[in-house]
C-alpha cells in the first residue's frame, strides 16, 4: 500500500532524524517551507521554500529498509519562516499513485504546559525525541572585535577637515570663507538672513550632541546591578568620547551645506556613522568638481600643489597610525614621505572606504601604499577591520549637477522626539510621509525670479547596510527661493519599502538647469528618519528580580551547554588545564536555540605528540557559545508565570541594539584531571534576570506623518546575567 | 517544573565537600560549579578575509 509517514526521532551531527515510511511506493520527496494550508481536504505546507530532488528507494544516499527507513535533513534547511517539513512519496516519477504525509512542524514552542522537554534525567544528547528538541548546532564563526572600531573612526573623523581641505576643492572654499569672517569681522557681517542660514540649528544639534555623549548615552544599555564577581574589563566603549568635540564644530560649514540637523542628533555620536555620511557627501561634491579642479591645476604652480599633496599623505598616515595593533613596520612604511609618489591618496582611500572604486576596498590602497616599501600588511585584525569598513554603493543612478555652494536646501518643520536617548524624526508608518524644504542663498545678487522647473531626486537607503530601498523624482514648477516647498511626499504605500525603526538615510537633490550655462546645477541634502509602527524599542532598564539560574535539567535542557568532553587512555594520570570563554548573543532570525561548536587550541603538552604512558599534562583554549532566540527567550517569562511579550512587542525588541546588549562573554580557568580510561565533561547552564524594557508608542501624528508624541511602555524580558561551569568527572 | 529536576547552586561549594558527598551530572561526578557573571563584548561574524 502507499504510504508517506513521516515521524521526527532526533537529531544528530547536524541532522534531524526522521523516520520514513512510504510504503509499496517507489519514489519520495521532501519539502520544506512555511504555513500550513488545506487543500482538498489535506494539509499541506502553504509556501514551499525548498524541495529535495526525487530520491527513490534505492537511491545510495539513504539506507532503506523494507519500506521504512531513516531520513536525515540537514539542519541548515530549516529555520524560523522554513520551520515545517512534509514528506510526499508516489509510485512512478510522473507523480501517479502520491501519498502525502502530515506536516510536521520541526520547532515546538518552550511552552511550560508542554511535556517535559527531555523524558529523563540523562543530559545526554543521544536518543532524544524530536519534541523535545529546540535546539540547533551551528560552527562557532564569530571573533572578538579586538581593534576598537569607535576609537578607530573617531580618529579618521578628526582627519577629515584636512582631507576635505586637500581633496575636495569646493569644501575647501567654505573653510576658507569661514577663516575669513570668523576672526575679524563683525558679529553683524556674518548674520544670515532670517530662515537663510542652519547655522545655529546645526551648532544646536551639536551642543545636543556633546550633552548626550557627557550623559554616556551611546546606546542603550541595560542598568545591570554591579557584578558580583569583577572580571577584566570588558569591551564597553562609549563612541561618543573618541569624537573630538573640536573637530565637529570645525565641520559646522561642511554640515551645514550638506547634513540636515536630524541626520546630525540621529548619529552624530557614532563615528562610524558619521563618517560615512561625511564621506558620501565630500565625494559626491569632488565628482561633480573634477572637471574644474583639472582646469585649476593646469594653471596653478608646482609649488602650490605641493603642500595640498602633502596634506593627503599625512592624512593616509594618520588614518593608519590611528589603528591599535598596527605592527609598526606597517606604520612606518606608510609614513607620509613614502606617499608622495601616488596621485591623490586620500581621495582613494576615501572612495575605498565606502566602498567605490575598484571592487578590492581599502586594503588593496593600503597595499598598495605599503607594497611600494616593500612590506606587506598581513595584519588579520587589520585586514577585518578595513574589510567591514566598505559598504555596498548599489542604489539608482544619480542626476549629474554641479553643486552650488552660496545655495543651500534646508529641511523643515522637522519636529523631533526622544527615542535612544536622542532626539529624532519618526513618521507613521500609517501616513503619508511629508518633507517640506527650503531653498535659501546668502548671495548678495540673489534673482528674485522663480525657478522655472527643478527636479528633486530622493533617494533613500538603510543606513546601516546602505541597502537601496526608494527612489523618487518630482518635476516642479516656478519655485520661488525661502519659500517653503510642500510637495515632497512620500505615499504610506511607497513607505512600504522602508523598514521599521531604522536609520533610513535619505539623499534629497535639488536640481534646476543654469540660465547661461545650460548646464545641471543643484543643491542635496543628507536627512536621517525612522519610520515606526505600532511600538519601539527604547531601551533596557534594571533588573526586577534575583537571578533566576535555568538549573532545572528537564524543563530547561536547551538552555545546557557540554562545551567540551575528553580524557587519555593512554596516560596512568592526565591533566588538562582550559582557559575558557563562552559566550552568548542573539539570533534574531531564529526562533531556536543555536548551540555554537567548540573551538578548541593546544597550547602546551607534555607528550610532545607521542602518547605518554604517565602524568600527561596538556593546557589549552576553549570558546564556545550560544545563540539565543528571543522566541526562547519570551518563554522563559511563561515558565515564570509571567505574561510573555505579544508579536508587536516581540517585533520592537528585535533590534540590533538589544542584540549589542544580550552579547556578552564568561571567562573561566578550569582543571579537570583522571585517570586512563577516565573521561571528564564541561557543561554549562545560565542564570537570567528579568530586566524592564522600555517600549515606546506613538501617540499623536501631525498632518506631515510626523511623531509628535511618543508614551511608554514598560514590559519585562529576560537575559542571561552569568553562567555556572560545572566539570564533571567518570565515576 | 520539578524539585528532583532541579541541579543545585554547587558554586559556593568546596570541591573537598563533593568529593565526600558527591553529585552526579549525566552519570558523571560533579567536580566543580564555578559561576562567571557575564560582561558585554562586541562580537563580529568572521567573514572569508578574517576567518583564521
Amino acid at each position: 500500500m502507499a504510504l508517506s509517514i513521516l515521524k521526527p526521532i532526533g537529531q544528530k551531527n547536524g541532522m534531524f532524524q526522521f523516520k520514513a515510511d512510504i510504503g509499496t511506493n517507489t519514489f519520495y520527496q521532501y519539502e520544506i517551507g512555511q504555513g500550513k494550508k488545506k487543500y482538498k481536504g489535506i494539509d499541506q505546507i502553504a509556501l514551499v521554500r525548498f524541495r529535495s530532488p526525487i530520491l527513490s528507494r534505492n537511491h545510495p544516499l539513504q539506507k532503506i529498509a523494507a519500506s521504512s527507513f531513516v531520513l536525515e535533513i540537514p539542519e541548515q534547511h530549516f529555520d524560523r519562516e522554513k520551520d515545517k517539513v512534509q514528506l510526499i512519496s508516489f509510485k512512478n516519477q510522473d507523480g501517479s499513485g502520491l501519498a502525502v504525509s502530515e506536516v510536521i512542524n520541526i520547532f515546538p514552542s518552550l511552552r511550560s504546559d508542554h511535556p517535559p522537554l527531555f523524558p529523563s534525567f540523562n543530559l545526554s544528547v543521544e536518543n532524544i525525541a524530536m519534541e523535545s528538541t529546540s535546539v540547533k548546532h551551528k560552527p562557532f564563526n564569530y571573533q572578538e572585535s579586538k581593534l576598537s572600531k569607535p576609537m578607530f573612526w573617531g580618529a579618521l573623523i578628526s582627519a577629515i577637515p584636512a582631507v576635505i581641505g586637500a581633496a575636495a576643492p569646493l569644501v575647501k572654499k567654505l573653510f576658507s570663507k569661514k577663516k575669513k569672517t570668523s576672526p575679524t569681522a563683525p558679529a553683524s557681517a556674518t548674520t544670515e538672513k532670517p530662515g537663510s542660514s542652519t547655522k545655529d540649528e546645526i551648532l544646536g544639534a551639536i551642543i545636543d550632541m556633546l550633552g548626550n555623549i557627557k550623559g554616556n548615552n551611546s546606546a542603550p544599555q541595560a542598568e545591570a546591578p554591579a557584578p558580583s564577581n569583577p572580571q577584566p574589563a570588558a569591551q564597553s566603549l562609549s563612541v561618543g568620547k573618541f569624537i573630538d568635540p573640536a573637530t565637529l564644530i570645525e565641520l559646522i560649514p561642511f554640515f551645514e551645506q550638506v547634513i540636515s540637523r536630524e541626520t546630525l542628533l540621529a548619529i552624530g555620536d557614532d563615528p562610524l556613522k558619521l563618517f560615512k555620511a561625511i564621506g558620501e557627501a565630500a565625494l559626491k561634491m569632488t565628482d561633480q568638481e573634477a572637471a574644474s579642479v583639472m582646469l585649476r591645476k593646469d594653471s596653478d604652480t608646482r609649488a602650490s600643489r605641493k603642500p595640498d599633496k602633502y596634506a593627503e599623505a599625512q592624512f593616509l598616515s594618520k588614518l593608519i597610525g590611528a589603528i591599535p595593533g598596527v605592527p609598526p613596520i606597517v606604520k612606518a612604511a606608510i609614513a607620509p614621505h613614502t606617499l608622495l609618489g601616488y596621485a591623490s591618496p586620500s581621495q582613494q582611500i576615501l572612495k575605498s572606504l565606502m566602498g567605490l572604486g575598484n571592487n578590492n576596498g581599502a586594503l588593496d590602497n593600503l597595499n598598495l601604499g605599503i607594497n611600494g616599501t616593500n612590506h606587506t600588511m598581513n595584519d588579520d585584525d587589520l585586514a577585518g577591520l578595513l574589510a567591514s569598513m566598505s559598504m555596498s554603493s548599489a542604489s539608482v543612478p544619480a542626476i549629474p549637477f554641479k553643486v552650488k555652494t552660496n545655495v543651500k536646501l534646508q529641511f523643515v518643520a522637522t519636529n523631533t522626539v526622544e527615542l535612544h536617548g536622542k532626539k529624532r524624526l519618526l513618521y507613521s508608518k500609517n501616513s503619508d510621509l511629508h518633507f517640506p524644504i527650503k531653498i535659501t542663498t546668502d548671495h548678495p545678487n540673489a534673482p528674485q525670479n522663480a525657478i522655472p522647473k527643478v527636479i528633486v531626486q530622493a533617494v533613500f537607503h538603510d543606513a546601516e547596510t546602505d541597502q537601496f530601498l526608494l527612489e523618487k523624482k518630482f518635476r516642479l514648477k516656478d519655485i520661488q527661493l525661502e519659500e517653503t516647498i510642500s510637495n515632497i511626499v512620500i505615499s504610506k504605500d511607497e513607505a512600504i519599502a522602508l523598514p521599521n525603526d531604522k536609520d533610513i538615510k535619505l539623499n534629497l537633490s535639488f536640481i534646476w538647469k543654469g540660465k547661461k550655462t545650460k548646464e545641471n546645477c543643484g543643491v542635496f541634502k543628507i536627512h536621517y528618519f525612522r519610520v515606526v509602527s505600532d511600538y519601539l524599542f527604547n531601551r533596557i532598564g534594571s533588573a526586577v528580580e534575583t537571578p533566576i539560574p535555568l538549573n532545572d535539567v528537564v524543563s530547561f535542557r536547551p538552555f545546557w551547554h557540554k562545551v567540551w568532553e575528553g580524557g587519555f587512555s593512554e596516560s596512568k594520570r592526565w591533566e588538562v588545564s582550559l582557559a575558557v570563554k563562552y559566550y552568548y548573543t542573539v539570533d534574531l532570525r531564529e526562533d531556536t536555540i543555536s548551540k555554537l561548536s567548540t573551538k578548541r587550541k593546544i597550547e602546551t603538552d607534555n607528550a610532545g605528540g607521542e602518547r605518554s604512558s604517565n602524568r600527561r599534562k596538556v593546557a589549552g583554549k576553549i570558546k564556545s557559545g550560544m545563540e539565543l532566540s528571543l522566541h526562547a527567550l519570551n518563554q522563559l517569562l511563561v515558565s515564570r508565570s509571567k505574561s510573555p511579550l505579544n508579536e508587536a512587542q516581540l517585533e520592537a525588541i528585535r533590534t540590533d541594539y538589544l542584540k549589542k546588549s544580550y552579547t556578552q562573554v564568561a571567562r573561566t580557568q578550569v582543571e579537570l584531571r583522571g585517570r586512563a580510561g577516565d573521561t571528564a565533561t564541561l557543561w554549562t547552564y545560565p542564570e537570567i534576570s528579568i530586566h524592564q524594557v522600555y517600549l515606546a508608542r506613538p501617540n499623536t501624528v501631525n498632518e506631515l506623518g510626523q511623531v509628535t508624541e511618543l508614551t511608554e511602555e514598560v514590559v519585562e524580558f529576560p537575559r542571561p546575567s552569568s553562567i555556572h561551569f560545572i566539570g564533571t568527572k567518570s565515576e | 517544573m520539578n524539585d528532583q529536576y532541579q541541579f543545585p547552586d554547587l558554586s559556593h561549594t568546596y570541591t573537598v565537600a563533593l568529593e565526600d558527598d558527591p553529585v552526579l551530572l549525566d552519570g558523571q561526578r560533579v567536580l566543580f560549579d564555578k559561576k562567571v557573571t557575564l560582561m558585554p563584548v562586541e562580537l563580529e561574524k568572521k567573514t572569508e578575509t578574517n576567518e583564521s
